[in-house]
Protein backbone atom coordinates (compact mmCIF):
# COMPACT_ATOMS: atom_id res chain seq x y z
CA UNK A 1 0.00 0.00 0.00
CA UNK A 2 1.24 3.49 -0.86
CA UNK A 3 0.28 5.77 2.01
CA UNK A 4 1.87 9.01 0.88
CA UNK A 5 3.68 10.72 -1.97
CA UNK A 6 6.96 12.43 -1.32
CA UNK A 7 9.89 14.08 -3.01
CA UNK A 8 13.49 13.61 -2.09
CA UNK A 9 15.33 16.57 -0.73
CA UNK A 10 18.36 17.35 -2.91
CA UNK A 11 20.47 15.54 -0.30
CA UNK A 12 18.12 12.55 -0.43
CA UNK A 13 18.34 12.52 -4.19
CA UNK A 14 22.13 12.49 -4.06
CA UNK A 15 22.00 9.70 -1.51
CA UNK A 16 19.74 7.69 -3.82
CA UNK A 17 22.17 8.19 -6.70
CA UNK A 18 25.01 6.89 -4.54
CA UNK A 19 23.08 3.71 -3.67
CA UNK A 20 23.92 2.35 -7.09
CA UNK A 21 27.55 2.09 -6.08
CA UNK A 22 26.51 -0.60 -3.58
CA UNK A 23 26.35 -4.30 -4.23
CA UNK A 24 23.18 -4.72 -6.34
CA UNK A 25 21.61 -7.08 -3.85
CA UNK A 26 21.78 -4.45 -1.14
CA UNK A 27 20.16 -1.67 -3.15
CA UNK A 28 16.40 -2.45 -2.79
CA UNK A 29 16.37 -2.55 0.99
CA UNK A 30 18.58 0.56 1.21
CA UNK A 31 16.25 2.32 -1.25
CA UNK A 32 13.18 1.43 0.81
CA UNK A 33 14.85 2.76 3.93
CA UNK A 34 15.83 5.96 2.16
CA UNK A 35 12.31 6.47 0.77
CA UNK A 36 10.89 6.52 4.29
CA UNK A 37 13.60 8.74 5.79
CA UNK A 38 11.78 11.83 7.04
CA UNK A 39 14.97 13.89 7.01
CA UNK A 40 15.68 13.23 3.34
CA UNK A 41 12.11 13.36 1.98
CA UNK A 42 9.20 15.80 2.03
CA UNK A 43 5.61 14.56 1.96
CA UNK A 44 3.20 16.39 -0.35
CA UNK A 45 0.23 13.98 -0.32
CA UNK A 46 -0.61 11.98 2.80
CA UNK A 47 -3.29 9.62 4.11
CA UNK A 48 -3.39 7.61 0.88
CA UNK A 49 -4.52 4.01 0.64
CA UNK A 50 -3.33 3.27 -2.86
CA UNK A 51 -2.63 -0.37 -3.71
CA UNK A 52 0.84 -1.09 -5.07
CA UNK A 53 0.40 -0.76 -8.85
CA UNK A 54 0.91 -3.91 -10.86
CA UNK A 55 1.03 -2.65 -14.43
CA UNK A 56 2.45 0.53 -15.91
CA UNK A 57 -1.04 1.84 -16.59
CA UNK A 58 -2.09 1.20 -12.98
CA UNK A 59 0.83 3.29 -11.80
CA UNK A 60 -0.04 6.17 -14.14
CA UNK A 61 -3.72 6.09 -13.25
CA UNK A 62 -3.02 6.15 -9.53
CA UNK A 63 -0.78 9.23 -9.91
CA UNK A 64 -2.95 11.05 -12.43
CA UNK A 65 -5.29 12.80 -9.95
CA UNK A 66 -2.30 14.42 -8.26
CA UNK A 67 0.17 14.96 -11.10
CA UNK A 68 -2.10 15.27 -14.14
CA UNK A 69 -3.22 18.56 -15.70
CA UNK A 70 -4.88 20.74 -13.12
CA UNK A 71 -3.80 18.44 -10.31
CA UNK A 72 -2.55 20.16 -7.18
CA UNK A 73 0.93 18.80 -7.72
CA UNK A 74 1.20 18.86 -11.50
CA UNK A 75 4.60 20.50 -11.31
CA UNK A 76 5.97 17.39 -9.59
CA UNK A 77 5.37 15.38 -12.76
CA UNK A 78 8.58 16.77 -14.19
CA UNK A 79 10.62 16.66 -11.01
CA UNK A 80 13.47 14.15 -10.69
CA UNK A 81 13.08 14.52 -6.92
CA UNK A 82 9.65 12.91 -7.16
CA UNK A 83 10.43 10.19 -9.71
CA UNK A 84 13.55 9.13 -7.85
CA UNK A 85 11.68 8.98 -4.56
CA UNK A 86 8.96 6.86 -6.20
CA UNK A 87 11.59 4.57 -7.66
CA UNK A 88 13.15 4.12 -4.24
CA UNK A 89 9.71 3.53 -2.69
CA UNK A 90 8.61 0.92 -5.25
CA UNK A 91 11.91 -0.73 -6.14
CA UNK A 92 11.45 -3.77 -3.92
CA UNK A 93 7.87 -4.37 -5.06
CA UNK A 94 8.73 -3.89 -8.73
CA UNK A 95 11.59 -6.34 -8.51
CA UNK A 96 9.86 -8.99 -6.43
CA UNK A 97 6.71 -8.94 -8.57
CA UNK A 98 8.72 -9.55 -11.72
CA UNK A 99 11.36 -11.83 -10.29
CA UNK A 100 13.83 -9.50 -11.89
CA UNK A 101 17.03 -7.70 -10.91
CA UNK A 102 17.93 -4.12 -10.18
CA UNK A 103 19.62 -3.75 -13.58
CA UNK A 104 20.83 -0.44 -14.96
CA UNK A 105 20.74 2.69 -12.82
CA UNK A 106 18.80 4.53 -15.54
CA UNK A 107 15.79 2.28 -14.81
CA UNK A 108 15.52 3.87 -11.37
CA UNK A 109 17.44 7.10 -11.33
CA UNK A 110 15.90 9.85 -13.43
CA UNK A 111 18.26 12.47 -14.78
CA UNK A 112 16.52 15.39 -16.39
CA UNK A 113 17.56 15.90 -19.97
CA UNK A 114 19.41 12.62 -20.20
CA UNK A 115 18.95 10.64 -23.39
CA UNK A 116 18.22 7.57 -21.29
CA UNK A 117 15.45 9.30 -19.30
CA UNK A 118 12.88 7.20 -21.16
CA UNK A 119 14.27 4.13 -19.42
CA UNK A 120 13.04 5.29 -16.02
CA UNK A 121 10.43 2.68 -15.12
CA UNK A 122 7.96 5.04 -13.48
CA UNK A 123 8.49 8.36 -15.20
CA UNK A 124 8.20 6.72 -18.61
CA UNK A 125 4.92 5.02 -17.70
CA UNK A 126 3.42 8.28 -16.50
CA UNK A 127 4.81 10.20 -19.48
CA UNK A 128 3.24 7.72 -21.87
CA UNK A 129 -0.10 7.98 -20.10
CA UNK A 130 0.21 11.76 -20.10
CA UNK A 131 0.81 11.84 -23.85
CA UNK A 132 -2.21 9.62 -24.48
CA UNK A 133 -4.45 10.52 -21.55
CA UNK A 134 -7.43 11.25 -23.78
CA UNK A 135 -7.31 7.68 -25.03
CA UNK A 136 -4.93 5.58 -22.93
CA UNK A 137 -6.23 2.39 -24.54
CA UNK A 138 -4.47 3.50 -27.73
CA UNK A 139 -1.10 3.22 -25.96
CA UNK A 140 -1.68 -0.08 -24.18
CA UNK A 141 1.20 -1.74 -26.01
CA UNK A 142 3.55 0.30 -23.82
CA UNK A 143 1.34 0.54 -20.74
CA UNK A 144 0.24 -3.07 -20.24
CA UNK A 145 3.50 -4.40 -18.79
CA UNK A 146 4.36 -5.04 -15.13
CA UNK A 147 6.00 -1.95 -13.67
CA UNK A 148 9.36 -3.69 -13.31
CA UNK A 149 9.47 -5.34 -16.73
CA UNK A 150 8.83 -2.86 -19.53
CA UNK A 151 10.16 -5.15 -22.25
CA UNK A 152 11.10 -4.75 -25.88
CA UNK A 153 8.06 -2.84 -27.16
CA UNK A 154 8.54 -0.12 -24.54
CA UNK A 155 12.27 0.05 -25.13
CA UNK A 156 11.99 0.39 -28.89
CA UNK A 157 9.06 2.78 -29.04
CA UNK A 158 10.13 5.10 -26.23
CA UNK A 159 13.75 5.28 -27.36
CA UNK A 160 12.81 7.79 -30.05
CA UNK A 161 11.00 10.71 -28.48
CA UNK A 162 9.47 11.89 -31.71
CA UNK A 163 7.58 8.65 -32.22
CA UNK A 164 6.84 7.84 -28.57
CA UNK A 165 4.37 10.63 -27.98
CA UNK A 166 2.32 10.12 -31.10
CA UNK A 167 1.96 7.54 -33.78
CA UNK A 168 4.55 5.12 -32.45
CA UNK A 169 2.63 4.07 -29.36
CA UNK A 170 -0.69 3.92 -31.18
CA UNK A 171 0.76 1.99 -34.08
CA UNK A 172 2.49 -0.45 -31.75
CA UNK A 173 -0.81 -0.97 -29.95
CA UNK A 174 -2.64 -1.62 -33.21
CA UNK A 175 0.00 -4.17 -34.18
CA UNK A 176 1.14 -5.86 -31.01
CA UNK A 177 -1.48 -5.46 -28.30
CA UNK A 178 -4.15 -8.11 -27.86
CA UNK A 179 -7.17 -6.58 -26.06
CA UNK A 180 -8.58 -10.03 -25.33
CA UNK A 181 -5.63 -10.93 -23.11
CA UNK A 182 -4.55 -7.46 -22.04
CA UNK A 183 -1.02 -8.37 -23.12
CA UNK A 184 1.20 -7.88 -26.12
CA UNK A 185 1.04 -10.69 -28.66
CA UNK A 186 3.47 -13.54 -28.63
CA UNK A 187 6.43 -12.76 -30.88
CA UNK A 188 6.29 -9.02 -30.33
CA UNK A 189 9.38 -9.17 -28.12
CA UNK A 190 11.72 -10.31 -30.86
CA UNK A 191 14.07 -8.37 -33.11
CA UNK A 192 13.24 -9.91 -36.48
CA UNK A 193 10.86 -8.93 -39.28
CA UNK A 194 7.77 -7.15 -38.02
CA UNK A 195 9.28 -6.59 -34.57
CA UNK A 196 9.05 -3.36 -32.54
CA UNK A 197 12.68 -2.71 -33.37
CA UNK A 198 11.85 -2.84 -37.07
CA UNK A 199 8.78 -0.66 -36.51
CA UNK A 200 10.87 2.01 -34.77
CA UNK A 201 13.43 1.81 -37.57
CA UNK A 202 10.70 2.20 -40.18
CA UNK A 203 9.14 5.20 -38.45
CA UNK A 204 12.53 6.79 -37.97
CA UNK A 205 13.20 6.33 -41.65
CA UNK A 206 9.96 7.77 -43.00
CA UNK A 207 9.81 10.66 -40.54
CA UNK A 208 12.48 12.42 -42.55
CA UNK A 209 9.99 12.91 -45.37
CA UNK A 210 6.55 11.88 -44.11
CA UNK A 211 4.84 13.75 -41.28
CA UNK A 212 3.35 10.71 -39.56
CA UNK A 213 1.99 12.88 -36.79
CA UNK A 214 -0.51 14.23 -39.30
CA UNK A 215 -1.66 10.72 -40.19
CA UNK A 216 -4.18 8.38 -38.64
CA UNK A 217 -3.08 4.94 -37.48
CA UNK A 218 -4.94 3.16 -40.32
CA UNK A 219 -3.16 5.43 -42.81
CA UNK A 220 0.24 4.49 -41.40
CA UNK A 221 -0.69 0.82 -41.23
CA UNK A 222 -1.28 1.00 -44.97
CA UNK A 223 2.25 2.28 -45.46
CA UNK A 224 3.93 -0.48 -43.46
CA UNK A 225 6.00 -3.05 -45.33
CA UNK A 226 4.61 -6.57 -45.62
CA UNK A 227 6.83 -7.88 -42.84
CA UNK A 228 4.30 -6.40 -40.37
CA UNK A 229 1.33 -8.24 -41.87
CA UNK A 230 1.59 -11.10 -39.39
CA UNK A 231 0.75 -8.71 -36.56
CA UNK A 232 -2.11 -6.89 -38.29
CA UNK B 1 15.03 31.79 -41.47
CA UNK B 2 13.67 30.49 -38.19
CA UNK B 3 14.30 31.65 -34.66
CA UNK B 4 12.82 30.94 -31.26
CA UNK B 5 13.20 32.65 -27.91
CA UNK B 6 12.11 30.91 -24.73
CA UNK B 7 10.83 32.79 -21.69
CA UNK B 8 10.68 30.32 -18.82
CA UNK B 9 10.62 32.83 -15.97
CA UNK B 10 6.87 32.50 -15.39
CA UNK B 11 4.72 29.54 -14.33
CA UNK B 12 3.58 29.30 -17.95
CA UNK B 13 6.63 29.41 -20.20
CA UNK B 14 6.27 30.98 -23.62
CA UNK B 15 8.13 30.65 -26.87
CA UNK B 16 8.33 33.56 -29.29
CA UNK B 17 8.80 32.17 -32.78
CA UNK B 18 9.65 34.08 -35.92
CA UNK B 19 10.00 32.65 -39.39
CA UNK B 20 10.69 33.71 -42.94
CA UNK B 21 9.99 31.00 -45.49
CA UNK B 22 9.75 33.31 -48.50
CA UNK B 23 12.85 31.86 -50.15
CA UNK B 24 11.39 28.31 -50.13
CA UNK B 25 8.56 28.95 -52.63
CA UNK B 26 6.16 26.81 -50.63
CA UNK B 27 2.72 26.17 -52.11
CA UNK B 28 -0.09 28.08 -50.34
CA UNK B 29 -1.93 24.93 -49.28
CA UNK B 30 0.73 23.91 -46.77
CA UNK B 31 0.37 23.43 -43.02
CA UNK B 32 2.89 24.77 -40.55
CA UNK B 33 3.54 23.00 -37.27
CA UNK B 34 5.83 23.61 -34.33
CA UNK B 35 6.86 20.47 -32.43
CA UNK B 36 8.07 21.18 -28.90
CA UNK B 37 9.48 18.47 -26.68
CA UNK B 38 11.49 17.77 -23.59
CA UNK B 39 12.66 14.42 -22.30
CA UNK B 40 9.15 13.45 -21.21
CA UNK B 41 6.58 15.38 -23.20
CA UNK B 42 6.04 16.29 -26.81
CA UNK B 43 3.47 18.79 -28.05
CA UNK B 44 2.51 19.98 -31.49
CA UNK B 45 1.17 23.44 -32.23
CA UNK B 46 -0.48 24.38 -35.52
CA UNK B 47 0.34 27.86 -36.67
CA UNK B 48 -2.90 29.69 -37.21
CA UNK B 49 -1.86 31.53 -40.36
CA UNK B 50 0.13 28.95 -42.28
CA UNK B 51 -0.18 30.87 -45.52
CA UNK B 52 2.09 33.60 -44.18
CA UNK B 53 5.62 33.26 -45.50
CA UNK B 54 6.86 35.67 -42.88
CA UNK B 55 5.37 35.59 -39.42
CA UNK B 56 5.71 35.66 -35.70
CA UNK B 57 3.76 33.89 -32.96
CA UNK B 58 3.88 33.65 -29.19
CA UNK B 59 3.06 30.16 -27.96
CA UNK B 60 2.12 29.41 -24.36
CA UNK B 61 3.45 26.07 -23.19
CA UNK B 62 1.98 24.01 -20.37
CA UNK B 63 3.40 23.60 -16.86
CA UNK B 64 5.08 20.40 -17.98
CA UNK B 65 7.60 22.63 -19.74
CA UNK B 66 8.39 24.77 -16.70
CA UNK B 67 11.49 22.86 -15.80
CA UNK B 68 12.81 22.13 -19.23
CA UNK B 69 12.13 22.76 -22.87
CA UNK B 70 14.57 20.60 -24.66
CA UNK B 71 13.98 21.44 -28.28
CA UNK B 72 11.63 22.58 -30.98
CA UNK B 73 11.39 22.60 -34.74
CA UNK B 74 9.14 24.15 -37.36
CA UNK B 75 7.91 22.04 -40.26
CA UNK B 76 5.96 22.84 -43.38
CA UNK B 77 3.75 19.99 -44.58
CA UNK B 78 1.98 19.50 -47.89
CA UNK B 79 -0.27 16.65 -49.01
CA UNK B 80 0.65 14.57 -52.02
CA UNK B 81 -1.89 13.14 -54.47
CA UNK B 82 -2.50 10.19 -52.12
CA UNK B 83 -3.15 12.57 -49.23
CA UNK B 84 0.11 11.54 -47.54
CA UNK B 85 1.51 14.46 -45.51
CA UNK B 86 4.96 15.19 -46.88
CA UNK B 87 7.48 17.32 -44.99
CA UNK B 88 8.28 20.00 -47.53
CA UNK B 89 10.62 21.97 -45.27
CA UNK B 90 12.02 21.55 -41.80
CA UNK B 91 13.85 24.06 -39.68
CA UNK B 92 16.96 23.30 -37.74
CA UNK B 93 16.08 21.98 -34.31
CA UNK B 94 16.56 24.66 -31.67
CA UNK B 95 17.55 23.41 -28.23
CA UNK B 96 17.33 25.20 -24.92
CA UNK B 97 19.12 24.69 -21.68
CA UNK B 98 17.03 24.45 -18.48
CA UNK B 99 17.73 28.13 -17.88
CA UNK B 100 16.12 28.98 -21.21
CA UNK B 101 19.32 29.72 -23.05
CA UNK B 102 19.16 28.75 -26.70
CA UNK B 103 21.79 26.28 -27.66
CA UNK B 104 21.05 26.12 -31.35
CA UNK B 105 24.42 25.32 -32.81
CA UNK B 106 26.26 23.33 -35.36
CA UNK B 107 27.16 19.72 -34.73
CA UNK B 108 30.78 20.65 -34.49
CA UNK B 109 32.04 23.77 -32.75
CA UNK B 110 35.40 24.82 -34.20
CA UNK B 111 37.55 26.59 -31.64
CA UNK B 112 40.95 28.03 -32.60
CA UNK B 113 43.48 27.67 -29.79
CA UNK B 114 46.63 29.75 -29.92
CA UNK B 115 48.84 27.46 -27.84
CA UNK B 116 47.74 24.01 -29.02
CA UNK B 117 50.85 22.13 -30.09
CA UNK B 118 49.00 19.50 -32.10
CA UNK B 119 47.12 20.30 -35.34
CA UNK B 120 43.79 19.51 -33.72
CA UNK B 121 42.09 17.62 -30.93
CA UNK B 122 38.52 16.88 -30.00
CA UNK B 123 36.84 17.61 -26.68
CA UNK B 124 33.34 17.19 -25.26
CA UNK B 125 31.65 19.74 -23.02
CA UNK B 126 28.00 19.97 -22.02
CA UNK B 127 26.75 18.32 -25.18
CA UNK B 128 29.08 20.28 -27.47
CA UNK B 129 31.56 18.49 -29.65
CA UNK B 130 34.46 20.91 -29.87
CA UNK B 131 37.14 20.72 -32.51
CA UNK B 132 40.08 22.55 -31.02
CA UNK B 133 42.42 23.57 -33.84
CA UNK B 134 45.86 24.99 -33.43
CA UNK B 135 46.15 28.62 -34.36
CA UNK B 136 49.78 28.82 -33.44
CA UNK B 137 51.45 31.18 -35.93
CA UNK B 138 48.06 31.69 -37.60
CA UNK B 139 47.89 28.02 -38.61
CA UNK B 140 44.09 27.87 -38.48
CA UNK B 141 43.07 31.36 -39.51
CA UNK B 142 45.60 31.67 -42.35
CA UNK B 143 45.91 28.12 -43.61
CA UNK B 144 43.73 25.28 -42.30
CA UNK B 145 40.49 27.27 -42.35
CA UNK B 146 40.94 27.88 -46.06
CA UNK B 147 42.06 24.38 -46.93
CA UNK B 148 39.51 22.20 -48.73
CA UNK B 149 41.38 19.15 -47.43
CA UNK B 150 41.37 19.80 -43.71
CA UNK B 151 37.82 18.93 -42.71
CA UNK B 152 37.54 15.97 -45.03
CA UNK B 153 40.74 14.52 -43.58
CA UNK B 154 39.72 14.93 -39.97
CA UNK B 155 36.03 14.00 -40.21
CA UNK B 156 36.66 10.25 -40.03
CA UNK B 157 38.58 10.37 -36.74
CA UNK B 158 36.04 12.87 -35.40
CA UNK B 159 33.11 10.57 -36.17
CA UNK B 160 35.03 7.68 -34.62
CA UNK B 161 35.62 9.60 -31.38
CA UNK B 162 32.04 10.86 -31.20
CA UNK B 163 30.62 7.38 -31.83
CA UNK B 164 32.85 5.88 -29.17
CA UNK B 165 31.88 8.62 -26.71
CA UNK B 166 28.19 7.94 -27.36
CA UNK B 167 28.64 4.19 -27.01
CA UNK B 168 30.62 4.34 -23.78
CA UNK B 169 28.69 7.13 -22.04
CA UNK B 170 25.24 5.68 -22.80
CA UNK B 171 23.02 8.69 -22.32
CA UNK B 172 24.93 10.50 -19.65
CA UNK B 173 26.16 13.20 -22.01
CA UNK B 174 24.56 16.61 -22.52
CA UNK B 175 21.59 17.22 -24.75
CA UNK B 176 23.56 18.45 -27.70
CA UNK B 177 24.83 14.94 -28.36
CA UNK B 178 21.32 13.82 -29.36
CA UNK B 179 21.80 15.24 -32.83
CA UNK B 180 25.00 13.31 -33.27
CA UNK B 181 23.25 10.18 -32.10
CA UNK B 182 20.38 10.70 -34.53
CA UNK B 183 22.87 11.29 -37.32
CA UNK B 184 25.02 8.25 -36.63
CA UNK B 185 22.20 5.77 -36.09
CA UNK B 186 21.78 5.60 -39.84
CA UNK B 187 25.44 4.59 -40.13
CA UNK B 188 25.12 1.67 -37.73
CA UNK B 189 25.39 3.17 -34.26
CA UNK B 190 23.44 0.98 -31.81
CA UNK B 191 23.51 2.55 -28.39
CA UNK B 192 20.81 0.26 -26.99
CA UNK B 193 22.99 -2.82 -27.19
CA UNK B 194 26.23 -1.24 -26.05
CA UNK B 195 25.79 -2.35 -22.43
CA UNK B 196 26.46 -5.90 -23.51
CA UNK B 197 29.66 -5.14 -25.44
CA UNK B 198 33.23 -4.85 -24.24
CA UNK B 199 35.44 -1.90 -25.17
CA UNK B 200 37.05 -3.66 -28.12
CA UNK B 201 33.65 -4.37 -29.63
CA UNK B 202 32.60 -0.75 -29.03
CA UNK B 203 35.77 0.47 -30.73
CA UNK B 204 35.05 -1.83 -33.65
CA UNK B 205 31.53 -0.46 -33.94
CA UNK B 206 32.78 3.14 -33.75
CA UNK B 207 35.32 2.32 -36.46
CA UNK B 208 32.62 0.83 -38.69
CA UNK B 209 30.33 3.82 -38.15
CA UNK B 210 33.16 6.18 -39.11
CA UNK B 211 34.00 4.15 -42.20
CA UNK B 212 30.34 4.01 -43.28
CA UNK B 213 29.94 7.75 -42.69
CA UNK B 214 32.97 8.55 -44.84
CA UNK B 215 31.84 6.17 -47.55
CA UNK B 216 28.39 7.76 -47.72
CA UNK B 217 29.91 11.23 -47.84
CA UNK B 218 32.20 10.10 -50.68
CA UNK B 219 35.24 11.57 -48.97
CA UNK B 220 37.68 9.66 -51.16
CA UNK B 221 35.97 10.86 -54.33
CA UNK B 222 36.02 14.40 -52.95
CA UNK B 223 39.73 14.14 -52.19
CA UNK B 224 40.43 12.81 -55.69
CA UNK B 225 38.50 15.74 -57.14
CA UNK B 226 40.51 18.22 -55.10
CA UNK B 227 43.79 16.55 -56.08
CA UNK B 228 42.88 16.60 -59.75
CA UNK B 229 42.20 20.30 -59.40
CA UNK B 230 45.63 20.75 -57.83
CA UNK B 231 47.29 18.74 -60.61
CA UNK B 232 45.61 20.77 -63.32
Amino acid sequence: MITDLRVFTPEGNDEFSRLFELDKGAIPSAAAELASNIDLTETFVSRLETPIPVRRIDLARSLWPYLGPGGAHEIKSSSPLFWNWLAARLMSEAISASGGKVGAKSRWYYTEGSRSAYRHLFSSAFGTYQAHHKDPESAMSILCQPIGVPGEVVEQILATRSIAGSAGAQLATALYFDPSTGLNKSGSGGAGPGSPRRLAAFLNQIRLTVDHKSMSVPQILDLLPREFDKFK
Amino acid sequence: MFDAVLDSQNSTPTIDITWDLSHLSLPPERSLFVDVSNDRVEKRFSLSEPDLDIGQILIELGPEFVRSVARLRLIAVIRDSSNIPIIRAESVTVSFSSSGESSAKSLLVVQPVSDLNAPWELSFAGGDVILNVSNEGGLWSNHLRLSPLFKVLVIGPIVYQVALELLTSRGELGRGMERWQELLVSYGLEIEDSDDLDIEELMKQAHDVSREFQASRKTVEYLLGVMKGVDE
